[in-house]
């Protein structure tokens, strides 16, 4: 496979990072030549644990992760019969557990806890970049941070879904996508946060701000509050969800939240540039992957349709 | 291609996603309401 000149600078990057050896650098150098031009090829072609090959998620990032997802499920499942608690629908659901007043107290403290997640996340997150900047292997292209690429990938995986590439962009470990939705919910959070705490916490907010502007800062959050919950429950259930679970080759669950790896076939796929460091940091995928190339006679392929 | 689930990998498996069936109409039921409540 010929890399292009942003694979070469990444495989680059990750020998310089890992300190290879001489040898151990031959034989990656050795192992992405052969790759055959055509990634599909290859990732068809790969056999993948559905529980996942690679690693991709700290135990961290999945506590994290399973914090806000039952934080977010409830609070949303609260927080409608809160909103609208004359309803006739909702009255019963608050007799359910004890009155308004119940749901109240039990929506404000799964939002603390909510918050702790939000907390413990930005201290990993913070932490995890200073012990790797400290190490020498730190790398903006493998973290959340958006960079230009991620708009060209955006243009040219919309090509290839409109039938006008061949192939996938070559994304890194977190492509466009859960850029975008990573941030839309880090936003969503803080529009919560805010909101939820003048609802709960009034007379500070009228201290802080001028008299003028306390009662429309108020109907502005009781306006927020409803809203960004209700953009948050769509973009989960008809977005997330469909990515995690119905995308093809992803049905009917995605297993990355729970083990923490991703699928080899995944990784290829959409994250290509990963896959490369993994090749690496792994002596173990250079041979499974060697292993794959003669098995499938897919070494030194020559490419039938170009990516590009 | 990936490795077949085993049957407790399935029983996994599928119960999340009937869940995420389940909490799915819970959102269209929670659009509704907005749409249609006043307060929305």
């Amino acid at each position: 496979m010929k890399l292009s000149k942003e694979a070469h600078d990444v495989l680059e990057t990750s020998m310089r990072q890992n300190r290879v050896s001489a040898k151990e650098r031959a034989e990656i150098e050795a192992v992405v030549a052969m790759l055959p031009d055509d990634r599909v090829l290859l990732y068809k072609n790969v056999v993948s644990n559905p529980l996942g090959d690679l690693y991709r998620y700290s135990i961290h990032i999945r506590i994290q992760h399973m914090l806000t997802f039952v934080t977010f499920l409830t609070l949303a499942f609260t927080g409608l019969p809160i909103h609208f608690f004359e309803s006739f629908w909702a009255e019963p659901f608050n007799a359910l557990l004890g009155g308004v007043s119940i749901t109240r107290i039990i929506h404000r403290t799964i939002a603390v806890i909510m918050i702790v997640s939000m907390v413990y996340h930005l201290l990993t997150i913070t932490l995890g970049s200073w012990w790797r900047i400290r190490a020498g292997t730190f790398d903006i292209r493998r973290t959340i941070i958006p960079l230009w690429k991620d708009v060209r990938d955006f243009r040219e995986d919309l090509q290839y879904f409109a039938g006008q590439r061949k192939q996938r962009p070559e994304m890194d470990k977190f492509n466009y996508k859960q850029k975008i939705h990573y941030f839309a919910a880090a936003f969503g959070n803080g529009v919560m946060v805010l909101s939820g705490s003048s609802f709960l916490f009034p007379e500070l907010w009228a201290a802080i701000l001028p008299t003028s502007m306390a009662a429309h800062w108020q109907e502005l959050m009781r306006l927020s509050h409803p809203h960004e919950a209700l953009l948050a429950l769509l973009v989960i259930a008809f977005w997330h969800w469909y990515n995690v679970h119905l995308a093809p080759g992803r049905f009917p669950m995605q297993w990355t939240f729970l083990t923490g790896k991703i699928t080899r076939e995944h990784q290829m796929e959409e994250h290509f540039l990963e896959y490369l460091r993994n090749l690496v940091e792994l002596p173990a995928e250079r041979k499974a992957l060697q292993d794959v190339l003669d098995s499938r006679e897919l070494a030194g392929e020559t490419p039938s349709r170009k990516g590009r | 291609m990936m490795t077949p689930l085993t049957r407790w990998q399935k029983l996994v498996a599928y119960s999340a996603l009937a869940l995420v069936g389940l909490w799915t109409l819970w959102g269209l039921f929670a659009i509704w309401v907005m749409l249609t409540n006043p307060r929305g």
